[in-house]
């Protein structure tokens, strides 16, 4: 039996052909506009240190501290203030200079006000920002610290908004400074919604991220606001959860809990933990460290 | 040397079994044409990670109401197609076995889906066990379709050995039906007696038959592999678990990859600007995605093609001119079942060699920087033949590679088809000289 070529099917070939074709044409520039996208991720060595405000305070509360920050620092750190407005648009303030690695971003809100159902809304504007931010400066990873409800705003946007991005923006620590995980509640067992659900949710909270709280001590319950039980009840949330926990407790002078952040040992302890230690080109070449390492590991296996 | 191939596969083909399997997915061929456009329409527009979706941002241009409707009616009809597929099989298989014998079909075929739907109530999971779990079961998925058409083709054979001679009449009367539904009683009791067995042994021993943790670390070998022996044994092993009918590994293969060394590999060709010298080059889950399989264009795009072109039976060219698009797609279940593939001896050795040969090709080529390893994320949708091209960010000879792969195998599968149309004229002479 001798096959036969069907001439009249190849009018059906040269159709799926034609849409494959021009399907092809606009998946090109997208898929090339994607990867170079990636690519400029990865390759970023910007590493921003993003702060958050406690409630009724505004994007200048953290001035004095990066005042004091950048003296005598041979590479200053930049300032970008951001304030989201109700209307989810964003105002913008101060830059990121060139050659910045290590730039500090603090995003405010306008709508700054106090309780649970403003913190939700806060963490939503707070998304808003970090998606418009991370899409223009493209980092990979980056620094998170919240005065007072800053702190909840982080945990809240950790826990609800955070798996977005995991696959290619890491954060690495998260500093909370003076944050009622409890609001003004001094009994731990009376647990209010707030932190039951953070609690409820903590299973979301990434695994590898350090966390630090600290805590000022005004008198020996509280530092004048929050009591130090309701601090104390982030371990609830972040103990046994994420990679390591710490407490420090601020004592001395200006321990209150309004002058926390320009308090000179907070000063120091962000320039410690939080910030990189070696400026230039940190990241990257841990990175490719790890890679090597692994690379040869797998090798050895076989 | 044809001849004897021709042969050997005349005899395996006139087995019961393989006559009923057959016959039981030629007639399902509306139902999986119907799931296989739902299936590309769920896939290619209403998936966020799919091609269309993103280069028409849908995330913003569509309308939730459309959106919410598409991905509803399209899984939905997913599931009651292909999601429950076995149940069509073992009704068919029971049917198609109990007529070959001259026995009472229709209840033959009852009793298999008595005996399946039994078996996939106690494979699910013990005590959570409640109806939705029954539909919801693998058992009853075309994955594992070999399972249904086994437990259609014994029921059937219980029928033959203990049911009593039965002719179809068109006109019944209830008396009629009387002594029919009395005389099906015995041998239906003993089937459900042997399903109940059956579906002992899935429960007591836990036996999540079709996805059990032996896929599942299969897949994961595969896929994490860096070693061209261990992919194309591996892939072979994947494709003939198809071919029976279990294809649970092969499904599993297709999907994204995010294992850890492909991420190393992906950071690499993002920092260096090309995925020429990726750590990983031979890596399981992007060679059999990207060259052995191409999303299903080797097998049954280039299987399209080459009926399209070398078969002038109007049947089967009607059922590629329909899985054209479906298969350009990376969607294969509906040639699959149309033409049949699964568990039809015609196709067993294509299916094992095509994608290990071209593992072997583009494994070769890779090794002498000819072609590019993939490393880019591909999105779900894209055609079959393009992949290769968008996950080695738009690298030229690798295309060209491609298309000249996807050649290669339409001529490997030609004289295939000639020993396919042969086996078929002996086999409609044997019929009717039976006859």
């Amino acid at each position: 039996m001798k096959l036969k070529f069907n001439r009249r099917n190849l009018k059906w070939l040269l159709i799926i052909f034609l849409v494959i074709l021009s399907l092809s044409i606009p998946a090109f520039s997208w898929m090339k506009k994607t990867n170079h996208d990636r690519a400029m991720r990865r390759k970023s060595i910007i590493s921003p240190l993003i702060m958050i405000p406690g409630s009724s305070a505004t994007v200048n509360r953290f001035d004095p501290l990066v005042d004091i920050l950048n003296k005598n620092n041979p590479h200053p750190h930049s300032l970008l203030k951001v304030n989201v407005g109700t209307d989810d648009k964003l105002h913008l303030s101060g830059s990121i200079s060139r050659g910045d690695t290590e730039p500090i971003i603090v995003i405010g809100f306008q709508n700054n006000h106090d309780g649970y159902s403003n913190i939700k809304k806060q963490a939503n504007w707070l998304d808003e920002a970090f998606y418009q931010i991370s899409q223009t400066y493209k980092f990979n990873n980056f620094k998170a610290f919240g005065h007072s409800n800053g702190g909840l705003v982080w945990t809240y946007w950790l826990e609800h908004y955070y798996s977005e991005y995991k696959d290619e923006i890491k954060i690495k620590k998260l500093m909370t400074l003076a944050s009622p995980f409890n609001f003004s509640e001094n009994n731990i067992n009376r647990r209010t919604q707030m932190l039951n659900e953070f609690i409820k949710y903590r299973s979301r909270l990434p695994k590898k991220l350090i966390v630090y709280s600290l805590l000022g001590g005004e008198n020996y319950d509280s530092d004048g606001i929050v009591p130090e039980s309701s601090v104390h009840a982030a371990k609830y949330v972040f103990q046994k959860q994420v990679k390591s926990f710490t407490e420090m407790t601020i004592t001395g002078m200006e321990a209150n809990h309004s002058d926390l952040p320009q308090n000179k040992q907070v000063v120091e302890i962000i320039k410690q933990y939080l910030l990189n230690k070696n400026q230039q080109e940190g990241p990257l070449k841990k990175r490719n460290q790890q890679k090597k390492s692994k690379t040869e590991k797998v090798k050895k296996d076989e | 040397m044809l001849n004897a191939i021709t042969q050997g596969l005349f005899w395996l083909r006139r087995r019961s079994f393989f006559r009923v399997v057959q016959r039981t997915f030629v007639i399902l061929m509306p139902v999986a044409t119907i799931g296989i456009y739902f299936e590309i329409l769920r896939d290619c527009i209403f998936s966020p990670n799919s091609l269309i979706y993103n280069l028409l941002n849908f995330d913003l241009t569509m309308p939730d109401q459309i959106w919410n409707l598409g991905n509803a009616l399209s899984s939905g009809m997913i599931k009651v197609t292909f999601g429950m597929f076995g149940l069509y099989a073992a009704y068919f298989a029971a049917l198609y076995t109990a007529r070959l014998y001259n026995k009472d079909a229709t209840m033959a075929g009852l009793t298999a889906v008595l005996v399946i739907t039994f078996c996939s109530y106690l494979s699910g999971n013990g005590a959570n066990n409640n109806s939705q779990i029954v539909l919801y079961s693998r058992v009853l998925s075309i994955n594992g379709v070999l399972l249904a058409l086994t437990i259609g083709y014994l029921v059937g054979q219980v029928f033959h050995w203990l049911g009593k001679q039965y002719v179809h009449e068109k006109q019944e009367h209830v008396i009629q039906i009387q002594t029919r539904a009395w005389n099906s009683l015995f041998p239906t009791l003993v089937a459900i007696f042997l399903g109940f067995l059956l579906g002992l042994v899935l429960y007591y021993f836990k036996i999540r038959l079709l996805d059990s943790e032996y896929t599942r670390t299969l897949v994961t070998q595969l896929r994490s592999s860096n070693n061209i022996g261990v992919i194309i044994s591996l892939t072979m092993l994947a494709m003939l678990s198809w071919w029976c009918g279990l294809g649970f590994p092969l499904q599993t293969l297709t999907h994204t990859n995010n294992t850890g060394a492909a991420i190393v590999n992906l950071n690499y060709a993002l920092t260096h600007g090309n995925s020429a010298d990726v750590p990983y080059k031979y890596l399981g889950s992007s060679l059999v995605q990207g060259y052995g399989l191409m999303g299903n264009a080797v097998i049954f795009l280039s299987l399209v093609v080459v009926l399209l072109l070398y078969t002038n039976d109007k049947q089967i060219e009607a059922i590629s001119k329909v899985n054209l698009l479906p298969t350009a797609f990376g969607a294969k279940n509906g040639l699959a079942v149309g033409i049949p593939m699964i568990l039809n001896p015609l196709y067993l050795l294509p299916i094992l060699i095509i994608p290990a040969i071209n593992e072997l090709i583009a494994a070769g080529a890779i090794s002498t920087q000819l072609i590019r390893p993939c490393v880019y994320p591909v999105l779900d949708g894209t055609p079959g033949i393009l992949i290769p091209f968008f996950g080695t960010n738009g690298s030229w000879i690798s295309f060209i590679f491609t298309i000249l792969l996807f050649i290669l195998d339409i001529l490997i599968l030609i004289p295939f088809i000639k020993i396919g149309q042969r086996i078929n004229k002996e086999l409609k002479e044997y019929d009717e000289a039976k006859v």
